[in-house]
């Protein structure tokens, strides 16, 4: 655990960080947490020091918002990865369209399943190659949804 | 004369400390340059990272596999003894790369197992550092007699004392049994690899299919695609330090109380207001389990295991005003938070680990049940479910659950639920608890009543929001006494730690059994 005291905009916050290493890094913020993503280190270097992480401005609500969970890298790194349902379902909508650029963690559309709203997210950063499904269409366990180009 | 004696003493010395020299040296400054090369450490020198500064008491390091041999190589390829971590004693192995590549031999696997035993014995912790060619081909059978012993170790160990793998670099075949049969594996992403099979015995059985190494058995699939690894490290450094974050949370032995922070250290949750508005009201809305966590358990305490598997299953340890706990919950985030077959052996694992050493458990429900389809039924989902409830039933520890938004059906019983032995089972106002959903439910109790309606929609309707206020409430369940209570959400964590202070390991008798049969 680190305290860091940081002032933005001549706001101080009182930052900790449980554990520096994580990815993304997450910071509780006057006691929200909130995650922030860090530039990649280079990989031989020991972890970055705890004053090079960039922290940026907590919204100033009481009320945290819903966060991407963070995806772990994929397994073996592709050229093209299909994304696939993760549940039988519906979609429900569409939030990126064929070229379009995404990052890592990124919504791509929601799925509804098990009475649920599920967001599909990217697992790399990539562009979009193509959009499998359509808004309303049931998918099976397992089938492909989109698939991004590294 | 007395100087003679000096003088002869002083020779014995010198040789001592020769021959330590030499042992220490191991497989010679060439390959130790190797390994750095390839970004690994020796192995002392990872022993001396993850042990507290000049703690290590080596044992055995004159050892030769064939003393007739002028070349052999002290030590063996495997370098014991034991320790401190946070001023706590541990004992420690290293397989040395290079020595033999640190291939095991008879010899090799017995200074393994004499650690074992004295582990045991004293009632320490077992880390074991791998990074091992494999067996010893020149040696024959006898070097896989002396991986059956170490996996005997393993097991007896079992349960009894903490064992923690951290894997280094390669570990193939019979010998990727041993860190299987402890608690925890650790792989250092890159350069540790997990396989019984590598990727020339597939490509000769599958003809021609070609595999790596990697996309086999490296650190990333086995710790999001088969569970083997339950923590990934992008370094070595960063390994050893999830070992003495680890140890943290444990108990040294079976028969010792976790350890427990000073008062001082303990940090509450700066916010605990927030929970209370955290649940949506849409209940097709998510929310992240883990901010729950947040406003519940010591702050920075949360320690995820399987962080990268199975994530609809949230599991780890954390504190409770400085009382180590495991915690157990849904992720509504993933999957929304259903029970499927992976989910179920993350969570039946991690409840049979802290029962054994004594870590109170606590439950997070949120699940709208088990997956359907038929991939989880034939993958046996039954059988793997089934693994929850026998893990929590057996389990002796204090057991306390809150239910914080959907508990329907199987997945409501088998999650610690009071039926199966929790000593406290609590949800805060969001719960529904129920049998099955309010859209399912209403579809076979009031099929007839709908389908006559001259609006059906409108009379389903009517009918859900009916069920879903007289059912889908924690009070249905709260009126029954199935459930303790029903507190508000920013009050959970002084409930829990009240709670805490007065649960004790839970005494029940039980009918005289060599041991049960967990599905498995």
């Amino acid at each position: 655990m680190s305290v860091f005291y940081v002032t933005v905009h001549g706001k101080q916050y009182t930052v900790e960080i449980p554990d520096v290493r994580t990815r993304p890094v997450r910071a509780i913020v006057d006691g929200e947490v909130i995650e922030v993503d860090v530039a990649p280190a280079p990989t031989t270097a020991p972890p970055p020091a705890p004053a090079a992480v960039a922290v940026t401005a907590p919204a100033p609500v009481a009320a945290p918002e819903i966060r991407p969970t963070p995806i772990p890298a994929a397994p073996v790194a592709t050229a093209v990865e299909e994304i696939k349902a993760p549940l039988p379902g519906t979609v429900v909508s569409i939030s990126v369209s064929v070229g379009e650029s995404v990052t890592h963690g990124q919504e791509l559309c929601v799925l509804e399943a098990m009475k649920m709203n599920n967001p599909i997210r990217a697992n790399q950063a990539g562009v979009i190659r193509k959009i499998f499904v359509t808004v309303g269409q049931q998918v099976q366990h397992g089938a492909p949804l989109m698939a991004i180009e590294a | 004369m007395e100087n003679s004696l000096t003088e002869k003493t002083d020779a014995r010395l010198d040789e001592l400390r020769a021959r330590q020299a030499q042992a220490q040296s191991g497989g010679g400054q060439a390959r130790i340059d190797q390994q750095h090369a390839k970004g690994k450490l020796t192995a002392r020198e990872r022993i001396a990272a993850l042990l507290d500064p000049d703690t290590f008491e080596e044992l055995q390091p004159f050892v030769l596999q064939h003393c007739e041999d002028a070349n052999a190589i002290h030590g063996d390829g495997a370098v014991t003894g034991f320790g401190q971590i946070d001023g706590r004693n541990v004992c420690v192995y290293a397989q040395d790369f290079t020595v033999y590549g640190g291939s095991v031999s008879l010899t090799h696997a017995r200074k393994i197992t004499q650690l074992q035993d004295l582990a045991l014995r004293n009632g320490l912790p077992i880390v074991g550092l791998f990074d091992s060619g494999g067996a010893r081909i020149q040696e024959g059978v006898t070097s896989l007699h002396g991986y059956g012993e170490i996996f005997c170790g393993n097991v007896i160990a079992s349960g009894v004392v903490p064992q923690i793998s951290v894997m280094m670099g390669p570990c193939a075949g019979g010998a990727a049994y041993s860190p299987a049969l402890t608690d925890f594996i650790i792989m250092v992403d890159k350069t540790s690899t997990m396989y019984i099979t590598g990727p020339d015995v597939i490509k000769s059985v599958n003809g021609g299919t070609i595999v790596d190494h990697e996309s086999l058995g490296g650190a990333r699939v086995h710790a999001s695609i088969s569970g083997v690894a339950h923590f990934i490290a992008e370094d070595e450094a960063y390994a050893l330090g999830l070992v003495r974050r680890l140890l943290s949370y444990l108990p040294a032995n079976n028969a010792e109380s976790p350890p427990r922070l000073p008062p001082d250290d303990v940090m509450a949750p700066a916010n605990l207001a927030y929970l209370n508005t955290l649940v949506p009201d849409d209940p097709n809305v998510p929310y992240d389990m883990r901010m729950v966590l947040d406003g519940v358990v010591d702050r920075g305490s949360f320690f995820e295991v399987h962080a990268g598997w199975a994530r609809n299953a949230l599991v780890g340890f954390a504190r409770m005003a400085g009382q180590a706990v495991g915690i157990v919950a849904q992720q509504p985030l993933e999957k929304a938070g259903v029970i499927d077959i992976d989910a179920s052996d993350k969570i039946a694992r991690f409840v049979r680990f802290c029962d054994a050493f004594n870590l109170p458990l606590i439950t997070f429900v949120d699940s709208p049940g088990f997956l359907p389809g038929a991939m989880q039924e034939h993958g046996g989902i039954i059988r793997h479910g089934a693994k929850i409830i026998y893990a929590y039933v057996a389990a002796t520890v204090p057991k306390i659950s809150v239910v914080t938004r959907k508990a329907y059906g199987g997945a409501y019983i088998v999650m610690s639920s009071k039926a199966i032995g929790a000593d406290l089972h609590l949800a805060w106002p969001s719960a529904e608890i129920a049998v099955m959903g309010p859209e399912a439910a209403v579809n076979v109790l009031n099929r007839r009543e709908i389908a006559a309606d001259a609006d059906p929609a409108g009379r389903r309707a009517a009918l859900v929001q009916d069920y879903r206020k007289t059912h889908a409430t924690p009070y249905y369940a709260a009126e029954r006494g199935i459930l303790d209570n029903v507190i508000e959400p920013a009050q959970t964590r002084a409930t829990l730690i009240a709670a805490l202070r007065v649960l004790r390991e839970q005494l029940r008798p039980k009918p005289p059994k060599k041991h049960g049969i967990m599905p498995v």
